[in-house]
């Protein structure tokens, strides 16, 4: 039962989205030489396509560090490009908010979850990274 | 760490977004002493105007609805998923499908799911606090005197 309770306050909306704070700042002093990450590719063991896009640490960094921000002081990035490309999206979903706020609720929720502990988890990655590029075992 | 205190203050975070919702639902939870005044009691001329919400409930569905949606924030979405489960034996239509996004869709997610859980919570907030105000103009206090 206590393990229960545990696994479900560990997943609480705050606590994922403070945890992902945390996991980030933790990469944020790290990594006190953000320069060392231009270039490196993200995954070495990316297929090709995904090697094509894909952004180098340093990119990666920024974005992470971006959206620590975004969570911890502003919802909207002033970003009008984004906003257009995503208006679209939200229109599409305009009736199930008016007809099941609830299921549409537990969709934005989870995503959500699922996002961030991703991308959690991707900051831990990446701060390992750092330090096997600055040769300290970790 | 100053400067994370104030920034959980600005307006527009996600956090002030979910603890304005959860204080409504609070304030919703002890202002309605006797929920099954509710039942029955038809929505708001008003709230009709805004196209079809809860449209087949009661005041006492919305009330029931609102409690439930708190409660997954603030339990997390395991339970909520059990709960569900239980409840109906299919997890909802709209469920996450299991591709991992890839990293620049990441990205596009979070803005996404951050955007549309702030619109959802906003309305939400306001129809707790429409909810808590017809409570109390039913039972006759907050309005005109008794």
């Amino acid at each position: 039962m206590q393990s229960a309770d545990a696994k479900l306050s560990q997943s609480s909306l705050q606590l994922a989205l403070r945890r992902y704070s945390s996991v980030v700042r933790d990469m944020e002093q790290t990594i006190l030489l953000p320069s060392l990450l231009r270039d490196v590719p993200y995954d070495e063991a990316a297929d090709c396509e995904a090697a094509d896009n894909s952004m180098d640490l340093y990119e990666y960094y920024l974005m992470l560090k971006a959206i620590k921000n975004t969570v911890e002081s502003g919802l909207i990035p002033h970003d009008d490009a984004k906003a257009k490309s995503q208006a679209a999206l939200h229109k599409g979903l305009e009736p199930l908010l008016e007809a099941q706020p609830e299921a549409l609720f537990h969709f934005h929720l989870r995503g959500l979850f699922t996002v961030m502990a991703t991308l959690a988890k991707k900051s831990q990655n990446l701060t390992e990274k750092y330090l096997d590029i600055i040769g300290v075992s970790h | 760490m100053m400067q994370i205190c104030d920034s959980y203050n600005q307006k527009n975070s996600l956090f002030n977004a979910t603890n304005r919702f959860i204080g409504a639902v609070n304030n919703m939870d002890q202002t309605v002493m006797v929920p099954s005044l509710l039942r029955d009691v038809p929505l708001d001329q008003e709230e009709e105007k805004e196209v079809n919400t809860f449209q087949d409930g009661d005041m006492y569905g919305s009330y029931v609805l609102l409690k439930s949606i708190r409660n997954d924030i603030e339990w997390g979405v395991l339970q909520a998923d059990e709960r569900r489960k239980d409840k109906h034996g299919v997890t909802p239509s709209l469920e996450m499908s299991c591709i991992e996004p890839n990293d620049e869709d990441l990205e596009k997610l979070f803005h996404f799911h951050l955007t549309g859980l702030h619109t959802v919570l906003s309305k939400l907030t306001r129809k707790a606090n429409t909810l808590t105000n017809r409570y109390k103009k039913e039972i006759g206090i907050g309005g005109c005197g008794n």
